[in-house]
């Protein structure tokens, strides 16, 4: 499955498995999710998409709204500088 | 779509509205019944429409349960009024310098001038507010079920 990916200001990937996931825990809708963290049902389609990168209380939320870490969910792909 | 989108898409619709009638209005006091230019621009009195989109908060409530408001909104509007003030600051100075470059330090204008920059910003704050507002959400929302 495509994974979905968003870039920040110094063009490094973040990319995250929160369609894989969402699949792998009883197969839950996006409202659900979206129920579940506190958030629009749109957010978590663009976070899906790649299209928005949340803030870091809601990357946690996602994470735990799975019982995962949460480099499970996002991955923060580039070189270290 | 959500309740945001709605109301921009709503108020974004007002203001264009307002905006083609005064225009229509204008061109045909002007034109066609060949009124002074003067009394022509009182086709800018259907600008009064766009307090129409004070309704839009009416029209569009809040529906119970349900979030309709988070983190990305938040940015989304953040970001939808950044774009209306810088607009707007950028076209203020220039109608406030560009009288004092074509009519000198001592020159004079109406305080019909002050008036019409103060509603000129009004629209231009909302029609631009709203535009960035849909831009961001993106105009052709599929929100499809995934």
């Amino acid at each position: 499955m495509a994974k979905s990916e968003s870039s920040d200001e110094r063009g490094r990937t973040i990319t995250n498995q929160v369609r894989r996931l969402r699949f792998e825990n009883g197969e839950i809708t996006q409202q659900q999710l979206a129920d579940r963290v506190g958030v629009t049902r749109q957010t978590i389609i663009a976070i899906e998409s790649g299209k928005y990168a949340p803030s870091l209380p809601l990357a946690f939320r996602l994470a735990r709204a799975f019982g995962v870490p949460i480099e499970k969910v996002f991955q923060y792909e580039g070189e270290n500088r | 779509m959500n309740r945001l989108q709605k109301m921009a898409r709503f108020n974004l619709i007002v203001i264009l509205i307002a905006l083609d009638l005064s225009a229509i209005a204008i061109g045909v006091a002007y034109f066609v019944v060949g009124m002074p230019i003067r009394r022509a621009l009182g086709g800018f009195g259907f600008i009064g429409i766009c307090g129409l989109t004070a309704l839009s908060p009416i029209l569009y409530k809040k529906e119970q349960g349900n979030v309709d408001f988070d983190e990305r909104d938040l940015l989304i509007q953040r970001r939808a009024s950044l774009g209306a003030y810088t607009i707007f600051w950028a076209l203020f100075v220039l109608a406030a310098m560009i009288p004092f470059f074509v009519l000198g330090p001592d020159g004079a204008v109406s305080v019909k001038y002050l008036a019409a920059m103060v509603f000129g910003g009004m629209v231009t704050v909302g029609l631009v507010q709203y535009f960035v507002t849909l831009e961001e959400y993106g105009w052709r929302n599929k929100d499809g079920e995934k």
